[in-house]
């Protein structure tokens, strides 16, 4: 059976810290979804709403964040084991579906700047918070 | 939002860094760490730049690197660690100016 030292595992764990960071944001998207009031700063150019603004920024960020943590595994920078690449994996595919039901979202607030949250994007971005736990958990365990 | 992300970092990155004894370093490196989390965070909230704060975390990477005790293994992923979180502000600060969703591409899996 393969061992894994406290330090092979701490180096996958510093990358996975820092990605499970970027995303907690979204653990409070629903929150920010449910009871966004306007703010008393400026939209961004191109935002409809404060609550469009925030997911499109939370988003943004956790996207980048995951990219540049790809860049770095395909450059052979970072080689995540089966366990974090399995939990990166599913982070991505929930990840880019809260992405596009977003995209579909802004599209719908173009056109409608009275639209509603599609409870799609909220069950979405819920999915992306459960795969985040297990990160957590999977940082939790070396703690 | 953001600012939680930091929050979180300031307290799980230099948690796990210590309780591997990593380096005792570390112990002097963790209230700089903080410190420049701190200048992030305030920066962020006050829509202010927070280059300075992504300076300071650079240093205390540059600090660790000079930890002969660090595998470069350990070192690389946390130079990546840091990339990773200078991205995501660079976006989330970007995406305070303007709003486009059309840069939402769909991210490949992990082989």
């Amino acid at each position: 059976m393969k061992r894994t030292t406290p330090k092979q595992l701490f180096a996958g764990l510093v990358v996975v810290a820092s990605y499970a960071v970027f995303l907690a944001v979204l653990t409070f998207l629903p929150v920010s979804m449910a009871g966004c009031k306007a703010a008393n700063t400026p939209l961004p150019a191109g935002a409809i709403n404060a609550t469009d603004a925030s997911l499109n920024a939370n988003l943004q960020a956790a996207h980048a964040g995951l990219a540049q943590y790809e860049a770095d595994v395909t450059a052979g920078k970072h080689t995540p084991d089966a366990t974090e690449k399995t939990i990166i994996n599913k982070v991505i595919v929930s990840l880019n579906t809260a992405d596009a039901l977003y995209q579909s979202y802004h599209a719908a607030l173009v056109a409608n700047p009275a639209a509603g949250e599609p409870q799609q994007l909220i069950d979405a971005v819920m999915s992306v918070t459960s795969n985040l736990s297990a990160l957590q958990a999977l940082v939790q365990a070396v703690k | 939002m953001l600012l939680t992300i930091l929050a979180l970092i300031g307290t799980i990155l230099p948690v796990l860094l210590k309780s591997f004894g990593v380096s005792s370093s570390i112990d002097n490196l963790i209230p700089a760490m903080i410190a420049a989390i701190g200048q992030i965070v305030t920066g962020i909230a006050s829509k202010t730049p927070v280059t300075s704060g992504l300076a300071a975390l650079q240093t205390a990477l540059t600090a660790l690197q000079a930890d002969t005790s660090l595998s470069p293994v350990i070192l690389g992923d946390i130079s990546e660690g840091v990339a990773d979180l200078q991205a995501a502000i660079v976006a989330y600060q970007k995406a305070q100016v303007t709003t486009d969703p059309s840069t939402l591409t769909p991210l490949p899996l992990l082989p």
